[in-house]
């Protein structure tokens, strides 16, 4: 048989397919036997098998698209001195596992578009639910800044009030000295208010140094655990 | 050669003879460097390349050459990796295959 008739074999065998597809599939198999050389053509031919053969080879793969698993040594196999009795039994079992390979590859891709389409769902449902995670969120930080305030407020007030009495409290204590010259009764009971003041101004700075060192870090302590608890619900709820 | 070549094994063969060339190369030469690691009729590329390229793993490019046309196949993003993919895959897959026959694996 010559490459002509081979091809016009060929071409008949393939009415069946689209024109297309059939140009593509003569095309190759001409360069194919042109590129083997003239002096291989009659072995190339013969190694290519029968028209037949090679129609069914080809339509295989354009019907079949999805079990593509095709005996690839077949004619090899078969020829072969070494060829096992058992190896064209098996043949059918051993293309379906390692078929089975590819499959778990295309299963990949829609898990991943399901993810990003997870994504926007998320920004979506974020954007709608803004008024209510935005109340919140003013809430919290409400609190949180009302607290420090209370707590300014508290070291501030006790910490002037501390002063006043000291600085109030040491006035009386000295303006009592000359008072007890012409007035001792007075300055004795000048001399006390202004002890008692001054014991009062003592207790109110204490007061607030232990506001200093304890409270506050107590206080720090309680607000950083707060915001804590409320991110992890934000993940847990996110997840 | 007693062992049989899957499809996917045989795609990532082809996809490796072809990565060789930057320039591309043709179906006959394909043909012949795939026969000289494996046992394979010289009819069965055509449905591979056809797919391959449907799959766009391959591009082609038609060249004139000796005063007629001979198609070239290229491998495109996808298909180096698709390639690099398999040989992953291939190396634990052998490395698994080859410590059974040594005995490395052992299960009490």
């Amino acid at each position: 048989m010559s490459k002509n008739e081979f091809l016009d074999q060929l071409f008949g065998l393939l009415s069946d397919i689209s024109p297309e597809e059939r140009d593509e599939a003569l095309a190759y198999y001409r360069e194919y036997i042109e590129d083997a050389g003239l002096e291989n053509e009659e072995a190339i031919l013969e190694e290519l098998g029968t028209p037949e053969e090679v129609a069914t080879e080809i339509k295989s793969g354009i019907f079949n698209k999805n079990n593509q698993d095709i005996d690839y040594a077949s004619n090899k196999v078969k020829n072969s001195p070494e060829t096992y009795s058992s190896n064209n039994q098996n043949n059918q079992q051993e293309n379906q596992s390692s078929y089975s390979s590819s499959q778990y590859q295309q299963a990949n891709a829609p898990q991943k578009s399901s993810n990003t389409a997870l994504i926007i769902l998320a920004v979506i449902a974020a954007i709608l639910l803004s008024p209510v995670w935005l109340g919140l969120l003013g809430t919290i930080f409400g609190v949180v800044f009302g607290f420090f305030a209370t707590i300014a407020g508290l070291i501030f007030g006790f910490g002037f009030a501390g002063l006043i009495c000291l600085f109030v409290g040491v006035i009386l204590f000295f303006s009592g000295f000359p008072t007890i010259l012409h007035n001792p009764l007075a300055g004795v009971a000048l001399i006390g208010a202004g002890l008692v003041v001054t014991a009062l101004g003592i207790l109110f700075l204490l007061l607030t140094g232990w506001f200093c060192i304890g409270v506050i870090p107590w206080a720090i302590r309680c607000i950083s655990n707060l915001v804590h608890r409320c991110s992890n619900r934000n993940k847990e709820a996110r997840v | 050669m007693v062992f049989n070549t899957g499809s996917t094994l045989l795609d990532a063969i082809v996809l490796a003879v072809v990565s060789k060339d930057a320039e591309g190369t043709y179906g006959y030469k394909i043909t012949q460097d795939v026969r000289d690691v494996i046992e394979l009729s010289e009819s069965t590329l055509y449905p591979v390349l056809r797919r391959l390229h449907k799959d766009e793993c391959l591009a082609t490019y038609d060249k004139e050459c000796a005063g007629r046309n001979r198609r070239y196949y290229q491998i495109t993003d996808k298909g180096s990796a698709q390639l690099q993919l398999y040989k992953t895959e291939w190396i634990s897959y052998s490395t698994k295959i080859t410590s059974v026959f040594e005995g490395g694996i052992t299960h009490e």
